[in-house]
């Protein structure tokens, strides 16, 4: 086998590596919403909301109890992946990565800015103050700011049936939540705050993705991930919650209510699904680069849709099977796309 | 703090309308299943590239 043949097989089996990571991502981000769902009407989150919500009104009861959920969301990711990195021998990776501050990690923690506070926050803004199929919608855009970004910045190349690829795919993620969003839509007055949610979600992790693939020319995605983890924890646990107790809310008493087995096991399975979709997000990203990984993530809104389906027995509308049609199409578009057109994914 | 009633019931009533059978425990039992997977795929990649 010669030169040329040997690149060729290698670069197949890259990119076929590539979707499989970002096919998990989406597996994983879609069946979190089981866990993510269950864990608000457990104590001590239904009792912090009802009690918070008496005080301060709804919509700030939910932001603050978004807050506290997901802090502990991204401590449990941070459990989740100290085992997938014990599993893989990569702990001496990662204190070397963390030292290089300058060259490396700095991307990571620039990374946990735009998906923690602002990407998730502002998505529970958006679900909080407009509704969750509006959140869900907004956030499917994120790979347009995404792809968009890493072609402006450094040169990421994204070809026509990329992006064709992608579009359909956010088309079939729009046509899934649409009608939730026209019902959300119809019921009235809707606060700009919830918009400035859906655009926060949208534009947090598309600039997240665009970042962590900058980081990722120098370091490996797996301690990348958890470095990213690492500094959203510090903006939740050391910045964001300690604020949110001085302005009067009582954070401390209930996330020390939270050690209860029920919600320690759905937080602990919240974390692993979660934190495997990330970690797996930012594998496929040097594979097949930001756009494809992000646009085949974006399948999560059709597992959701599945698992939801299966294991709440929530009966799909019409609308979510022609959006999870073409959610496949999409994929397709983009899978059966030739791998010369990918042997690079920067321009020259 | 102890899960209340209303909280249990809140929580069962989300798996009682499930098409599978124990949907409260397979759940979990699923997300090991990927999970191991995903880990076993991880370990061969990092072997492989």
């Amino acid at each position: 086998m010669d030169l040329k043949a040997l690149k060729t097989q290698e670069s197949k089996r890259k990119i076929s590596k590539g979707y499989m990571w970002a096919l998990f991502c989406a597996v994983f981000w879609g069946i979190w919403y089981l866990p993510g769902t269950v864990v608000w009407v457990l104590n001590p989150f239904d009792e912090m909301y009802k009690i918070i919500a008496g005080t301060s009104g709804d919509a700030e009861s939910l932001v603050v109890t978004a807050a506290l959920i997901t802090a502990f969301n991204a401590l449990t990711v941070m459990l989740a992946l100290m085992l997938w990195n014990g599993v893989l021998g990569k702990f001496g990776e990662l204190g070397r990565t963390l030292k290089e501050f300058n060259p490396c990690s700095k991307w990571f923690f620039l990374a946990s800015i735009f998906g923690g506070p602002i990407a998730i926050l502002g998505s529970f803004m958006a679900m909080g103050f407009i509704g969750g199929a509006f959140a869900a919608v907004a956030a499917l855009l994120y790979p347009v700011i995404g792809s968009v970004l890493a072609y402006y910045w450094y040169g990421e190349k994204i070809s026509k049936r990329a992006a064709t690829g992608i579009i359909i795919i956010i088309l079939g993620g729009i046509t899934i939540f649409g009608g939730g969003v026209m019902t959300e839509l119809a019921t009235g007055k809707i606060p700009w705050i919830g918009y400035l949610g859906g655009l926060m979600a949208a534009a947090g992790w598309g600039i997240e993705g665009a970042i962590a693939g900058k980081g990722l020319d120098i370091s490996e995605p797996d301690v990348g991930l958890t470095l990213r983890f690492l500094g959203e924890n510090i903006i939740w646990w050391i910045i964001i919650v300690p604020i949110l107790a001085i302005v009067g809310f009582p954070m401390y008493s209930f996330a020390l209510q939270a050690f209860e087995p029920l919600t320690l096991l759905v937080l602990i399975f919240a974390g692993i699904t979660f934190g495997f979709c990330y970690v797996c997000w930012y594998k496929s990203f040097p594979l097949i680069g930001v756009g494809r990984g992000q646009g085949i993530g974006n399948l999560y809104g059709l597992f959701a849709i599945i698992f939801i389906f299966l294991f709440f027995g929530e009966i799909p509308e019409w609308t979510i099977l022609v959006g999870g049609t073409l959610c496949v199409i999409g994929s397709f578009t983009m899978f059966t796309e030739e791998t010369s057109a990918l042997e690079t994914l920067r321009g020259e | 703090m102890v899960q209340t009633v209303a909280a249990m019931e809140a929580y069962n009533a989300h798996w009682a309308n499930s098409f599978i059978p124990r949907a409260e425990i397979l759940w979990i039992i699923l997300i090991l299943i990927l999970a191991v997977i995903a880990l076993w795929q991880a370990r061969t990649f990092v072997s492989k590239f």
